[in-house]
This record gives structure tokens, sequence and C-alpha cells, in this order.
């Protein structure tokens, strides 16, 4: 007998006021842990002593150019993924 | 990394998607890629500027429908649906759920409503990310003017 799948939803929101953003970031695995940098935001970068600990790095990083940019009324410059291929993409969903 | 990385086998957005509850099997209707928008034409003739980008037109594709489906997942794992405005990564909506298989050589499918998409001028990408940050898949939808209408 096969046993069906079971899926269950857990939350459903919606943004209207663009404060959440997805942070496109490479994670490159390196000796002592990992590096990590934004793909489609030029000079952000991070890194980390774990995959988790770099994610929320860049995440704030993220943030951060996010809202500088913002504060000085500035156009965001955003450009075409930059991804390196020997690193890993992680979509992170990001408030501003 | 933890588990294998499930395998997304499928990705549409579709105007309706039944399910035919003896066989188990889903019928996709109206998929589509392009979303015209136009201005709204009230009933005594004028045209209502102010409600521009509100009204769609071609399909009925105000709440519409996710079909997807999974392999190779295994016990309880975590998605995500992001729709996500390209030209800046801004998302519009974020649906979290879960599936639990016992077997993941079981194919998944489901079907989720989806809340109106926005109809301003652009490209945008529904998105499949597994455990918050890792991309399975993407389908994307253009958002244009009637034909013969200047962006």
């Amino acid at each position: 007998m096969i046993t069906e799948p079971v899926f269950e939803k857990i939350e459903q929101t919606t943004y209207s006021d663009h404060s959440r953003y997805e942070c496109r970031a490479v994670l490159i695995k390196e000796d002592d842990g990992y590096s990590v940098y934004a793909s489609r935001l030029p000079g952000v970068h991070s890194q980390g002593g774990s995959r988790k600990e770099a994610i929320a790095n860049i995440s704030e990083a993220f943030v951060a150019a996010i809202e500088s940019y913002t504060s000085m009324s500035r156009d965001i410059p955003w450009r075409d993924a930059d991804v390196d291929a020997s690193g890993e993409e992680v979509w992170i969903l990001v408030d501003v | 990394m933890a588990g294998i990385k499930p395998v997304l086998q499928a990705l549409l957005v579709a105007d309706h998607v039944y399910q035919d509850k003896l066989t188990g099997k889903h019928v996709v209707c109206g998929v589509f890629g392009v979303m015209f928008r136009h201005v709204a034409t009230p009933s005594d003739g004028t045209v209502d500027l102010s409600s521009d980008n509100r009204i769609k037109s071609g399909f009925n594709s105000g709440s519409p429908f996710a079909f997807l489906s999974l392999i190779d997942v295994h016990g309880e794992q975590k998605f995500s649906l992001r729709y996500v405005r390209l030209r800046d990564d801004a998302v519009s909506f974020n649906i979290k759920f879960k599936v639990n298989s016992p077997d993941r050589l079981n194919p998944c499918q489901t079907a989720i409503a989806l809340p109106p998409l926005p109809v301003v001028d652009g490209v945008y990408a529904l998105e499949l990310i597994w455990n918050d940050v890792e991309p399975l898949g993407s389908y994307r939808i253009s958002v244009m003017p009637p034909s013969g209408e200047n962006l």
C-alpha cells in the first residue's frame, strides 16, 4: 500500500510596501569557514565560521546596504546575478 | 546541509487546478506566463485611469493556482513559494508549507491557491525554496500592456 505524502500550509504573508526583499547570495567554502557575497548587489560581502553564520551575516549586510541607499534617496544599483560557479547559491528572505 | 535535496519536477501557474478525487489526478487549466493589463472601461464608457493596473485581460488570473510536483522528499521537509519582482528582488508574497512523505520515491503533487498577482508591468518569478534558502526552481510571469499599447 502506498502512503500518500501530506501537504500542510504553515503561513501565507503578502507584502505591499516593498519591505521584503530576496537577498541572492553565493556561499563559498573556505578553509576556516565560508565567505559570502550578494550576487545582485555590488559591494555586499561577508563571512562566517559556519554556513548558518555566513547566511545571517550576509542578511545583515544586505539590509544595511539597502537601508543606506534608501536613506540617501539613491537608487539601489541592482545588477545581473554574478554567480561564482564554485559557490552555492542561497536565496534569503530579508526584512528591510 | 541536512537530508536529500528534493527535486522539482514541475512548477506551473494556472487559472485553475482541479483534482479528481477518485483517481487523485490533477487537471491543470489555463497555464500562463504572460499577463496583460489594460485600463478599466466602466459601463458608462468613460475611462478610469485611476484604476489602471487593477484589471487584467485575457484570462481570469486574479487568484490563480500553482501546481507543483516534487520527488525525493523524505520525511518532513519545509518549502516556501515566493513571488518576486526580478527588477529589484522585492517580494510580493511568501507561502510557507511543509510536506511529509514517508517514501522519497513517491511523487508529491499538489495545487496551492495564490493571492492575486500584481499587475504592474515587469517580469516576476514564482520561486520554490527549500529550507528557507535553497532555490529548487522558478516560474516566470511577465506583465505587459496589451499589444499595440506603448510601454
